[in-house]
């Protein structure tokens, strides 16, 4: 008996020992490096980097193309996504539950997947492009670059947030408030104007710093569709970092870094405030208002349906091109001959499969490892508070307020030569470094769910188990675990959903022989022959297909789990 | 004058309010008063313009006003919860109206300050909606309608979210706003108290429908219905047995007798006599509530606390005021 309790206690001791080297080594010291890199390049203090990036046109000119874009994408996703919470839940729009999927999108169609899906629309040889050459053959068929390009997609990639949260917040307002509004003589479309927008102030405010995090360290759109002369700091990092200037990558990293700190303290401090704004005790619920002025009416459901459009023109192109013929991909602007050629392609053909096997193994080892870790970490946590429980906890959320892109320059920098830390190996060029990206940075989200769940299930429980005499390792797979099982089957599965589709560690950090997914899309976007892009068009249609099924499965979950309780 | 002229108000096709007709003279405090359910806040929101007429129309000083938007009636309303703008601070709510239509910043200024001190909360004029008590909330939201110089203010149930005290204070204080300003008042509750002291008419509601109007005393006193006799005051049904000793003449429908008007037999002329045996008794203070027992049935005697105490068990003949016997016509 007491030998069994002196093995468990030597385990638990050994894992978290594990943890603590696998943060040291793979957080906290890239982290440094990456300021030791920036401003010690030699062992001594040195602000050549800071002079040769404040010298350079390119890299002063990319931080202020970053900070424009992101300002632009903000005002944008707020102009696009409060019109499309206004038509799906203010006012009386036809076919809105339409809309409603079409504005959806976004949560199961980001990064890297939909700026290929984007980019099968707009791009040179993109449907969009096709159509308007038999109109106006002497048009620039590579219109869709740069700036513009980069700022459309954001615009309508970043919108999520506000079918999330600013609808949410929409429907809690009591709708009283607004035919009080009416009875003092404005009409419901002026008061949503004067007294429903001012009452979103903070969810908005909320919003559309999330949206400013995403775009300053967006980074498929720049990369992607930034052309050869448009950088913003993370495709200009990725620049530095394939010139081989790791000192003014790491620099430019930590200004981003930085940058993404100050943006996610100012959200941290709103939120603390909390949004007490009704008054209300009895709400009565949101109706939607016929807008009377009859060409307003009209307006609005053209752009509307335009809207519509646009969304799902990405994905039903996509869609239909993927099961479109070799030459009907090449010809034509609508697919008339189909074929699943390319999908048995991606399942049969070595090359082919190669980016979605690598994205698979790699997805499953980092999803397994993590789990591992963050199960262990959420149970210390809970088990008890102290110095070791809260720098577990502070430790394991870094990567959360971190930029991807800090991370990877900072493993680049650290791991580029043998290191003691670990054990005289180096890591750049080899397999192992992307999933061990992989596995840090989703170690934040786990490690919430897992606290949140484990945090819902009731104590007594684990106490009831401990008086009938049964041991810890033998109450947690008996008890926890099981309550734990729809958890972390939930948190797994979204885990890999985001890292299958994963681009900015991907692209600094993959190798010939792990290639994933999103490196493939990237190069399938430069790429011309038709082959090429009818396989990234299977990609993302199996991207699309999964992170629907994740996303289902997560909704049926949380409701299933309200009814409950 | 409001009217309502064979009004249906339906939700979604089902009909809530059917065949509504009713006139409201200028300046007067009318009520409508009904159990929870019965349409009291459909038919307010239907004159405030938030509920469209089906059928029918509505008259407002002869003008049809049943087609007109809800922001182009200028009708005044109080909220149950009172739809306060939790963003703005008291001044900017009670200024929003005026503002809206365009007045200027300073005119309104000195409209604003004037209406807080009628309403008296100018020394919450800075404050949010949030940091207000019940009661304030409410002047809040009688005063960002009353700057707008309604000739008409609904007002739904605005009392049931206050304690009991305030709401004594705040109905008179409403009372007084209305009889300094003029304007005409529909006022809805389920309280019959609340309906019967502040009131110029009543209208008593149920399933829809209206059972009866008239003024307070009218409705107590001459109650029309059988729902309008239980819904306001108590009143005690008296059963076949009770109805052949007394002898009374008129009609064969059913007859009532509020408990307050029934007492132990002195003599007096011009009363029906009942024999009842005391079955139980209620103490509640100033008053005592006796359960009588008579041949087929039971009714109330309600006698003041100070009068002499009637033994469990003992015999006595009741008697009530040959006015006191109601009976209601039934709706035709
Ligand atoms: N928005 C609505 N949609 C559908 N039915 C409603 C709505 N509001 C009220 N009703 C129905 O209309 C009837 C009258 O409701 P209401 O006027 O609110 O009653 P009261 O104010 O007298 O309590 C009720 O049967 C209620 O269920
Ligand atoms: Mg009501």
């Amino acid at each position: 008996m007491s030998s069994t309790l002196c093995v468990g206690k030597i385990a638990r001791l050994i894992a978290l020992l594990a943890i603590g080297w696998m943060v040291i080594a793979f957080l906290f010291y890239p982290v440094v490096y990456v300021l030791l890199d920036a401003f010690f390049p030699n062992g001594q203090f040195s602000a050549g980097a800071i002079e040769r990036l404040t010298g350079s046109p390119r890299v002063t000119r990319s931080i202020w193309s970053t900070i424009l874009v992101a300002i632009v994408t903000v005002v944008t996703v707020n102009v696009v996504g409060l019109f499309q919470v206004a038509v799906l839940e203010f006012f009386k729009v036809r076919l809105a539950p339409l809309l409603l999927l079409a504005f959806s999108t976004p949560l199961v169609f980001s990064s890297v997947a939909a700026v290929s899906g984007y980019n099968f629309v707009y791009s040179s040889h993109g449907f969009l492009t096709k159509v308007l050459l038999t109109i106006f053959p002497d048009m620039n068929p590579n219109w869709f670059t740069g700036a513009f390009a980069v700022i459309f997609v954001h615009t309508f990639t970043m919108t999520g947030y506000h079918i999330l949260f600013v609808r949410a917040g929409l429907r809690q307002i009591d709708f009283s408030i607004v035919e009080a509004a009416q009875s003092l003589g404005v009409s419901p479309a002026r008061a949503f104007l004067k007294i429903v927008l001012p009452m979103l102030a903070p969810v908005l405010l909320a919003t559309s710093l999330l949206v400013l995090l995403g775009a300053l360290n967006s980074f498929a759109a720049p990369s992607m569709l930034g052309g050869r002369d448009f950088y913003m700091l993370s495709s200009m990092i990725q620049s530095l970092v394939s010139l081989g200037r790791t000192d003014m990558a790491a620099l430019l990293s930590l200004l981003l870094g930085a940058i993404s700190l100050m943006v996610f303290l100012w959200m941290k401090r709103i939120e603390r405030r909390g949004r007490a704004i009704s008054t209300s005790k009895s709400q009565s619920p949101l109706r939607k208002t016929e807008i009377r002025n009859r060409p307003m009416n009209l307006a609005v459901h053209v752009i509307a349906y335009l809207l519509f459009l646009i969304y799902m023109a990405p994905i039903l192109i996509t869609v239909a091109f993927s099961f479109a013929t070799t030459e009907s991909i090449v010809q034509d602007p609508f697919p008339t001959r189909f074929t699943l050629q390319h999908y048995m392609t991606v399942f049969s053909d070595p090359r082919a499969f190669g980016p979605l096997g690598n994205s698979l193994v790699l997805s499953c080892l980092a999803v397994s490892a993590a789990l591992a870790v963050s199960l262990f970490a959420a149970l210390r946590i809970r088990a008890s508070k102290g110095i070791v429980s809260d720098s577990l906890e502070f430790s394991l959320f870094i990567p959360w307020v971190l930029p991807s892109i800090m991370l990877a320059v900072g493993l680049i920098a650290a791991y580029g030569k043998p290191s003691m830390l670990i054990f005289g190996a180096s890591l750049v060029g080899t397999y192992w470094l992307l999933p061990i990206a992989y596995v840090i940075v989703i170690i934040p989200m786990m490690v919430r769910m897992l606290g949140a769940a484990l945090a819902g299930i009731d104590p007594n429980i684990d106490d009831a188990g401990r008086s009938l005499g049964a041991s810890g390792m033998y109450r947690f797979t008996r008890l926890t675990a099981p309550l734990l099982a729809p958890v972390i089957a939930l948190v797994a599965a979204i885990s890999f959903n985001e890292l299958l589709s994963e681009y900015t560690l991907s692209v600094f950090l993959y190798n010939i022989n792990n290639t994933p997914l999103g490196v493939a899309l990237q190069n399938a976007a430069r790429a011309d022959g038709p082959d090429q892009i009818a396989i990234s068009m299977v990609y993302v249609v199996l991207l699309l297909t999964f992170s629907l099924i994740v996303i289902l499965a997560s909704s049926r979950l949380s409701s299933g789990r309200a009814g409950r309780t | 004058m409001i009217r309502f002229e064979q009004v249906d108000i339906a939700y979604d096709g089902k009909l809530a309010v059917p065949n509504l007709s009713i006139t409201i003279e200028d300046g007067e405090f009318f009520t409508l008063l009904g159990p929870s359910g019965c349409g009291k806040s459909t038919i307010l929101r239907c004159l405030a313009g938030f509920v469209p007429v089906i059928k029918g129309r509505i008259l407002l000083a002869g003008r049809d006003i049943s087609r007109l938007e809800a922001e182009k009636r200028g009708v005044g309303i109080v909220f149950q919860n009172y739809a306060l703008f939790p963003h703005l601070t008291v001044a900017e709510n009670v200024a929003f109206g005026l503002r809206a239509s365009g007045t200027s910043k300073a005119e309104v200024a000195g409209q604003v300050a004037d209406m807080l001190e009628r309403t008296g909360i100018s020394e919450h004029a800075n404050k949010r909606p949030a940091e207000l008590s019940g009661g304030q909330q409410q002047r809040v939201a009688i005063a960002r309608s009353l700057i707008m110089g309604p000739r008409i203010m609904l007002m739904d149930e605005p009392l049931s979210n206050l304690d009991v005290k305030l709401r004594v204070s705040m109905r008179n204080e409403i009372k007084r706003l209305q009889r300094q300003l003029g304007f005409t008042t529909i006022y809805v509750t389920h309280d019959q108290e609340e309906a019967l002291s502040l009131s110029d008419r009543i209208a008593v509601l149920n399933k829809g429908e209206v059972e009866q109007i008239g003024t307070p005393e009218a409705i107590y006193n001459r109650p029309e219905t059988e729902f309008v006799c239980h819904f306001i005051g108590e009143a005690n049904r008296l059963t076949p047995a009770m109805l052949g000793e007394i002898r009374a003449d008129g009609g064969d429908g059913p007859a009532f007798v509020r408990p307050e008007y029934m007492s132990i037999d002195d003599g007096a002329p011009n009363t029906y006599r009942i024999t009842a045996t005391v079955a139980d008794t209620v103490f509640l203070g100033n008053l005592i509530r006796y359960r009588m027992q008579a041949v087929d049935g039971h009714f109330d005697l309600i006698r003041s606390g100070a009068a002499e105490k009637l033994t469990v068990g003992s015999q006595h003949v009741v008697c009530f005021p040959h006015h006191a016997l109601l009976r209601p016509a039934g709706r035709a």
